[in-house]
């Protein structure tokens, strides 16, 4: 194996983690505030991209403004799913597996919706800095790939001040953690759900219009992402949103390096081996910790 | 009843079929198209393969059946799954080994996208599955150097191509391809076999009708033959993809 092999195998786990990890730190972010895991994670970042990209090409609207219309459409599905989805569901009692299936058909039912509209065919969204690579050790890095991994440790970071220094943060949290007791103290949980659902799908808007300059926008987008980007939050550990962009990217780059060192034919084995693994030994994740319970 | 089919030959059972024919070529037939190309055009020895696990490995297992009769070295064989999204590191690996030509194939832009991403410049060969505007347009910036054997370039269509070319750009506006040439061919084929069996035949009247020799704006079949489509090595032209547009290549097969 060649340096240039061994940098490059690391460059492209870095920027496929990074991919996983935004997706999952959206699944993350959503479970923290209303403890659902959201199958439909995946299908936020496609309508996100959907959107950016109708509005740049058919609108012929500048990116920045496609850009957030996409993170916007990504917040609007994101409200509408816990509205007309997961409200109702929670108000007749679902269980842990309604809020998963529920999701789910959401998820199916967008992906049948773009394939309607878009058909099979792929589309391209343009990337911060276009096509221009960056060289190291002869190795190509997409200058777009330096700059989702610099966004999504920003995110990252300001999540966690969100959650840590702001009183709607704060509240978000003790509506997940404790409804009744946050219910007595005045904090109105049902909202507090939907913001939390809001943000995870303004999480999944930006994912998407970051992604998609790498990976295609295509109707099955949604679906494999979601798979992937829960993978990264289970690693990382569900309620924590650095976990899932550390999970992602330890994801990404354990399958690259399997590719390099092993077999590709065997870069899905070792990788869920190692999940398997991680979940037997450390069930919360990595960075995951059990939730207070009671008093 | 007759039953035309929109794809290579599949499992062996369909050999056990009388009336099932098939308008496009086996894999076997694309693959010899693919090393014909590379072998006596490009006159090259060492070939990357980068293929996904569907429509690629079936290409693939084809290709190492000839490879010994083409005396070509597979390099480098890296594989990834359908509907993959980045293969970057498989493309790393074969971009290691140097290979004079790279073989990609597979039913999705990525792969095309990511060989030149770590900047492979190496000329790209693919397989019909891939010779469409709806890759071109998956492919972006990177629809360049890339040469498909396929049967239509409407850009510049063979004379037995002109009529189809003509009338589907009046109809759409836009170039064809190979499927949709494909499609043309069934009908007049249906229209010919009806046409010859009569008014009163029955389904397996006009099953046996088109059991035989065909001429096509796509390519010559002959459904009679063992392979259930009798396209031959002639029906091939090469195309090569450059910044977006289809260029029939002078280059032809036998």
């Amino acid at each position: 194996m060649t340096v240039t092999l061994l940098v490059q195998s690391i460059l492209a786990g870095l920027t496929n983690g990074y991919v996983y990890g935004l997706i999952g730190l959206g699944i993350a972010v959503i479970f923290r505030g209303a403890r659902i895991i959201n199958a439909m994670q995946g299908d936020f970042a496609l309508i996100g991209a959907v959107f950016a990209y109708l509005v740049a090409n058919n609108l012929g609207l500048p990116m920045p403004v496609a850009v957030v219309a996409g993170v916007t459409a990504g917040g609007v599905t994101a409200f509408l799913v816990e509205r007309l989805l997961v409200r109702p569901t929670a108000k007749r009692r679902g269980t842990d597996d309604s809020y998963l299936l529920v999701t789910l058909g959401g998820a199916f039912a967008v992906s049948a919706a773009v394939l309607l509209y878009f058909g099979r065919d792929s589309y391209v969204l343009p990337g911060i800095g276009g096509n221009k690579l960056v060289d190291i050790f002869d190795a190509a890095m997409r200058v777009h790939a330096i700059w989702l991994i610099v966004i999504s440790t920003a995110v990252v970071l300001v999540l966690r001040w969100f959650y840590a220094s702001t009183r709607l943060g704060q509240a978000m949290l003790a509506s997940s953690i404790d409804p009744e007791g946050a219910l007595t103290i005045g904090i109105n949980v049902g909202l507090m759900r939907s913001f939390t659902f809001t943000l995870g799908g303004i999480v999944g808007g930006l994912a998407g219009v970051l992604v998609a300059p790498l990976i295609n926008i295509h109707y099955e987008m949604g679906l494999l992402l979601t798979l992937k980007g829960f993978a990264a939050a289970i690693l990382g550990g569900l309620t924590s949103p650095f976990g899932a962009i550390f999970g992602g990217v330890l994801l990404g780059l354990v399958e690259s390096l399997a590719v390099v060192m092993i077999s590709s034919g065997y870069k899905d084995v070792v990788a869920m081996s190692l999940l398997i693994v991680i979940m037997i030994a450390m069930p919360q994740g990595l960075f995951g910790r059990r939730g207070r319970q009671g008093g | 009843m007759a039953e035309l089919c929109f794809t290579g030959l599949g499992p062996k059972i369909e050999l056990s079929y009388k009336s099932l024919y098939h308008l496009l070529p086996p894999q076997e037939l694309n693959a010899r198209a693919m090393l014909e190309y590379v072998t006596k055009e490009l006159k090259v020895k060492k070939i990357g393969i980068l293929h996904d696990t569907g429509y690629g490995q079936v290409v693939t297992n084809q290709l190492n059946g000839l490879r010994e009769k083409y005396g070509v070295e597979f390099s480098g064989v890296e594989k990834f799954e359908v509907g993959a999204s980045d293969v970057t590191a498989q493309a790393a690996k074969i971009r290691a080994v140097n290979p004079d030509v790279v073989f990609v194939i597979a039913t999705s832009a990525v792969p095309f996208r990511n060989v030149r991403q770590v900047k492979i410049e190496q000329p790209i060969v693919s397989a019909i599955g891939s010779a469409t505007y709806d890759y071109v347009r998956g492919f972006g910036e990177y629809a360049d150097n890339i040469v498909f054997p396929e049967f239509v370039v409407g850009e510049d269509p063979k004379d037995s191509q002109k009529e189809f070319v003509a009338a589907f750009q009046k109809e759409y506006n836009a170039v064809p391809k190979n499927f949709e040439a494909a499609a043309w061919d069934a009908v007049h084929i249906i229209a010919k076999a009806i046409e010859k069996a009569g008014p009163t035949a029955t389904p397996k009247d006009i099953a046996a009708a088109m059991r035989g020799p065909q001429a096509g704006a796509m390519a010559n079949y002959d459904f009679s033959n063992e392979d259930q489509t009798g396209i031959e090595m002639s029906s091939y032209v090469f195309s090569k993809l450059t910044k977006g547009k289809f260029e029939r290549l002078q280059f032809t097969t036998k």
